[in-house]
């Protein structure tokens, strides 16, 4: 394994190459987190697949969120079918960043259709970037490749070069084709590429106040914690500006709030552009909240004061928290989500006293870009809470979910991403989606969190009503196979 | 030459999988890359009712594939 960042290519490998990541695994979270380390860790592939996330919808929600970028997906029509959700995402999680008037997302398709294919679609796609940058005049213009360009063997990158001697803005292409991998957040890895090869500049100062955040569209809780350390978050990307983000170089540390999302630009900020990467995982659980503080606290020389905020925070919400401990006694959880936000889940769920039984994280990254086991936040979660028993790595193949939530029968479900809880409610198991990624974090989120699932718990009718009326798409006899009958069957796709 | 096309608001042919989950104890085989499905989904989920995920063959598609689905249902 071999991490490489080489800012003058215009491709960021895969994270199959790059960081040896897999997508299909049964067994033990510690058998997983031993495996990542002793180099004994193997993919297993599947002999039956249902649909996968694409890493050009990645991509696109690394770039699409900056208030004045614009993006073309070069590619057929349904390679952008999904994108206008951003435009949703983007409206109503702007009030929470201090955005007042959201405006329309600026996404455009270059529609190659079946001729372009034969004749090529370099001429298409040069017209649309200066009809793009004639109809919206944006700051920056991203080019998202997708399989059919990337098969035709378009040039992107000399055309993007070329319209960008012409236009005088950045225009960045993102190889992000879908076919390319199939861990799909290698398409975060292409947008932060691009980035940071064209946007961020070399610092002109070093900043004292101003820490990145690499996140999603998650509620503004880092404004408060760092007003505490004498410094303000630099949210990358979504909500960001191009000019915020050219100098994200100058920033004292970069934080992850999911390593499984940032780990590439946190590297790339570190090697290429001396922003110190907080090594530590993200803040869940009171172990991890104390010790990332911590840590926060020594990179920016104000140890003092992040003592003196967690012993505030302790000082609230332990009393909070032993009093859910006490109502969540001896409840069982299942988790589905993506790698280290689901790490992160298995440790609030544990600090609040209710028993991981298992767990199907979408990949895994045997360690991250920084090459770092500290960063590492299931290696934690299992150090710091023991091991999780039915832990299985699944790229969102649902029928293997279904047949394993039929046998565990959890007494709640938590998933992160949509599309995943119908299944739980199905089974009549209280189901949690909670879409703001901070929310669980330190003291408080762990009392948010346990306040949600007592709630979900407590408020079933709805669930066991469902399941009596239900009927499941799934056979007896699937249901009757053990759940990872296709996992490293004979016939899986290499 | 059709052209590009700003804030798009429909897809492409692989809207026919809606017309299979539409039929009862029907399944859509998908011989394509391995996330166009998903990038259609969230418009599928809205109105198929009864929706066994869609399954996906990339690259090759076997006749085990096409046994199995059968034996899914």
């Amino acid at each position: 394994m071999e991490n490489i960042i080489d800012l003058t290519m215009p491709e960021v490998s895969v994270r199959e190459i790059r960081l040896g990541s897999i997508t299909g695994f049964a067994g033990t979270a510690q058998e997983l987190v031993d495996g990542s380390r002793d180099g004994t860790l193997k993919n297993k592939t599947r002999s039956f697949s249902q649909c996968l996330g694409c890493s050009t919808a990645n991509a696109a929600c690394t770039v699409i969120l900056i208030q004045d970028a614009a993006v073309i997906s070069h590619g057929p029509v349904g390679c952008s079918t999904c994108l206008h959700e951003f435009a949703f995402t983007y409206r109503v999680n702007a009030p929470s960043r201090g955005v007042e008037k959201p405006t329309q997302r600026k996404v455009f398709t270059t529609n190659l259709e079946e001729k372009d294919t034969v004749y090529g679609g370099g001429e298409k796609l040069a017209a649309t970037i200066r009809e793009v940058k004639e109809r919206v005049n944006p700051s920056a213009i991203f080019i998202l490749t997708t399989c059919a360009s990337g098969i035709i063997g378009d040039d992107v990158e000399s055309v993007a070069d070329e319209a960008e001697d012409e236009l005088g803005i950045p225009i960045i292409a993102l190889f992000c084709e879908g076919f390319r991998s199939k861990v799909w957040t290698s398409g975060f890895d292409a947008g932060y590429h691009g980035i940071a090869r064209k946007i961020i500049k070399p610092a002109r100062e070093r900043r004292k106040d101003v820490i990145n955040v690499i996140n999603f569209w998650g509620s503004n809780v880092f404004a408060d914690w760092f007003e505490r350390l004498g410094a303000k978050p630099n949210y990358i990307t979504p909500y960001s500006t191009i000019e915020s983000l050219k100098y994200s170089s100058e920033a004292a540390a970069t934080i992850q709030i999911c390593p499984t999302l940032g780990s590439y630009l946190g590297a790339v900020l570190e090697k290429e552009y001396g922003v110190p990467e907080l090594r530590t995982a993200p803040p869940y659980g009171i172990a991890q909240t104390e010790r990332w503080f911590k840590e926060l606290g020594q990179l920016l020389g104000k140890e003092a004061e992040a003592e003196a905020f967690l012993a505030e925070q302790r000082a609230e919400f332990t009393p909070k928290i032993e009093s859910l401990r006490e109502k969540l006694k001896g409840k069982t959880a299942y988790v589905t989500a993506g790698a280290a936000h689901g790490h992160g889940l298995l440790s609030v769920l544990a600090e609040l006293g209710i028993k991981p039984i298992g767990a199907a994280i979408f990949h895994h990254d045997p360690l991250y870009d920084n090459g770092c086991e500290e960063s590492d936040a299931l290696a934690q979660a299992v150090r710091d809470y023991g091991d999780v028993k039915n832990f299985n790595v699944c790229n969102k193949q649902e029928f293997e979910l279904v047949n394993i939530l039929n046998r565990l029968r959890p007494d709640v479900m938590l998933a992160r991403h949509g599309g995943m809880t119908l299944w739980g409610a199905k089974f009549g198991i209280p189901t949690l989606l909670i879409g703001d990624e901070h929310f669980g974090m330190g003291y408080e989120g762990l009392v948010k969190y346990g306040e949600r699932i007592l709630e979900t718990i407590e408020n079933d009718e709805f669930v066991k009503n469902l399941e009596k009326h239900t009927i499941n798409p799934y056979s007896k006899w699937w249901l009757e196979q053990q759940p990872f009958a296709f996992l490293g069957t004979e016939g899986g796709d290499e | 030459m059709s052209g590009m096309i700003e804030q798009e608001r429909y897809t492409c042919a692989i809207g026919a999988l809606q017309s299979v989950v539409a039929i009862p104890r029907a399944v859509p085989i998908l011989h394509s890359g391995p996330g166009c499905g998903t990038l259609f989904k969230g418009e599928i989920q809205k109105t198929a009712q009864k929706f066994l995920g869609l399954v996906r063959s990339d690259w090759n598609i076997r006749k085990l594939k096409v046994r199995l689905v059968i034996k899914f249902m």
